[in-house]
């Protein structure tokens, strides 16, 4: 197992290895080692891909086994070693030093393959990964449902099936930005007023609710005294309530 | 046998256990301890640790806990140290006539050791973990350990090779759960009764468990969903009058979810109807909103009783009234 700069991975190097990187191919080979002051990279490429998962480790080594992850993270499997049998490559000096694909083969019972297939993680736009069971949920305005809906067929001789749905809704949540400026135990919701109480010498006479469009009208004639002195205007300043008539101050 | 030779190399060294921890000094005769485990008593084994298993390769590992004989069965009992898995042991059951190099793969068998309380994840019937095991030379089993005879590890015995343990945790979304944030709800005026509801406010709604197989995104009320498989992503917006249009009243959070009790409404929020708010008068809108005494006319606030008087008093005109009403009326 030597590259073409001359440098080689003896054969007791690596004791065992177990590889399964999500979506690897055929042909999975130790493409690259990169070392520098403080630690070292192992680079696992395939047939179709330079790097289908890595395996860090420092230096000096003093661990036995290398774990390898994917570029989200993911387990993608463990060589197994000796920090006296790694040892061979810290020797190297710092740089990148690669292989070709027929230099440094795993044996194919090394290899487990793991197709891709399905949902193997939901990736956010941030760029974190989340797998295992999923949480989804709603709020602050967005409610989500789970319904199972029935399919009609689309071809002959074809049933009409029932397949899962999550449906979204975007219904709203008016004060939910308001909520959030606010510590959670003490928000209250606004209370605006709703209904004017009408009372007259302190006595209750009426209890007026606003219109569908949140709007009370106040007049001060009816049709029992149209010719009433009593006035309501409303001005850029506000409603004005003014009797009609000759003033007494000049 | 599609290996044999492979299972009778491994019946002459430690593996599938570090080299080590088991077959060392094993004596010829007798009852051998965990780190004394014939070679020949077990040839293969391999596990895969399940999407929830919490398994960190480097950190955790998985040993060989006991061996034990009832009858004429001997049990192998594997455990792992993976947070998840605690209590959850792999017992791989051999009779003592059975063939050499038996194989047999089993799913993490829950046993409760009574002495400890054990909370089990919801894992949708996945797996926490599995394995196989390939017993070796029956004879020297039964030959060794009798009827209930056991054998137990102690620290760092009969651990498995760690190149032996494929790891699923978090490579996997094994299933979807929905939930929804509670809602704002309406709080009651200061010295009005508290609004109550018939169920739990202010938690996680947990609307379904342990979705899977297809599952199909429905944009609802103002919601729009793209599918881009170009890039493999799917983009969620919100949009007025998109998807189902614009609701024509409250969508429930939860199946059961109900208005306050008392309710005149119904509004599942507790809150007013956008027309039970009182927003103008006379068309003139707030949210400050001014109300002026003119000619003949007093504006009197009372704060502590939330009153206002208008007081047409006729003040400063002239009237040949001498004894009007001090409060025509208030609101």
């Amino acid at each position: 197992m030597r590259n073409e700069a001359g440098e080689f991975i003896l054969e007791g190097t690596f004791l065992d290895a177990h590889l399964y990187p999500i979506g690897a191919g055929t042909g999975m080979y130790l493409r690259a080692v990169e070392l520098s002051y403080e630690k070292g990279i192992i680079y696992i490429g395939d047939a179709d891909n330079d790097t289908v998962c890595t395996g860090e480790f420092d230096i000096p080594i003093d661990v036995n086994d290398i774990r390898l992850l994917d570029s989200y993270g993911r387990p993608a499997g463990i060589l197994v070693s000796e920090p006296a049998r790694l040892a061979l490559i810290q020797s190297w000096g710092n740089g990148l030093h690669s292989f070709e694909p027929g230099d440094t083969p795993f044996v194919a019972s090394c290899c487990m393959p793991t197709p891709e297939i399905g949902v193997r993680g939901i990736v956010l736009e941030d760029g974190s990964l989340f797998a295992g069971p999923v949480w989804i949920m709603g709020d602050d305005g967005v409610a989500l449902r789970y319904e199972e809906a029935e399919l009609p067929a689309t071809k002959c001789g074809e049933s009409a099936r029932t397949v899962q749905v999550i449906r979204v809704d975007v219904v709203g949540d008016p004060l939910f930005q308001r909520r959030l400026c606010t510590d959670v135990d003490l928000f209250q919701t606004p209370n605006p007023v709703r209904k004017i109480q009408i009372k007259e010498r302190g006595n209750p006479v009426a209890l007026c609710a606003p219109d569908e469009n949140g709007n009370i009208s106040i007049q001060m004639n009816n049709s029992e005294a149209v010719d009433t002195a009593l006035r309501v205007r409303t001005t850029d300043e506000g409603l004005v309530f003014e009797v009609v008539g000759d003033s007494t101050v000049e | 046998m599609a290996r044999p030779g492979w299972y009778n190399d491994n019946r002459g060294r430690a593996y599938p256990f570090i080299t080590g921890t088991a077959g060392v000094g094993t004596p010829d005769s007798g009852i051998p301890t965990m780190r004394q485990l014939p070679d020949e008593w077990i040839v293969d084994c391999g596990f895969i640790m399940g999407p929830d298993s919490d398994f960190e390769v480097g950190t955790h590992k998985v040993w060989l806990r006991r061996v034990y004989r009832k009858g004429d069965t001997v049990s192998f009992e594997f455990e792992c140290d993976a947070p998840q898995l605690k209590g959850i042991y792999l017992v791989f059951n051999r009779d003592v006539d059975e063939d050499d190099y038996a194989n047999e793969f089993v799913d993490g068998e829950v046993f409760f050791d009574e002495s400890e309380s054990h909370s089990l994840p919801d894992s949708c019937s996945e797996p926490l973990w599995s394995g196989y095991m390939i017993s070796g030379v029956m004879s020297s089993i039964a030959a060794r350990l009798g009827d209930e005879d056991s054998i137990e590890a102690e620290e760092d015995d009969a651990t498995v090779e760690p190149a032996l343990i494929q790891n699923l945790n978090n490579t996997i979304v094994n299933s979807v759960e929905l939930a929804n944030n509670d809602r704002t709800r309406a709080t009651a005026p200061s010295g009005c009764p508290d609004l109550v509801w018939p169920h739990e406010t202010n938690v996680i709604f947990v609307h379904a468990r342990c979705i899977q197989g297809d599952i199909r995104w429905m944009p609802g009320y103002n919601a729009t969903i793209q599918q881009n498989s170009q890039d493999n992503s799917i983009t969620i917006s919100a949009r007025v009058g998109a998807g189902e249009g614009q609701p024509c009243e409250e969508a429930p959070l939860f199946d059961q979810e109900v208005p306050p009790i008392g309710s005149e409404n119904n509004l599942l929020s507790g809150g007013p109807l956008c027309n039970e708010a009182l927003r103008s008068f006379n068309g003139v809108g707030g949210p400050a909103f001014t109300l002026l005494g003119g000619q003949g006319v007093s504006i009197i606030p009372d704060p502590e009783n939330h009153c206002v008087k208008v007081d047409f008093n006729l003040i400063d005109m002239a009237s040949c009234i001498s004894d009007f009403s001090e409060v025509s009326e208030s609101v």
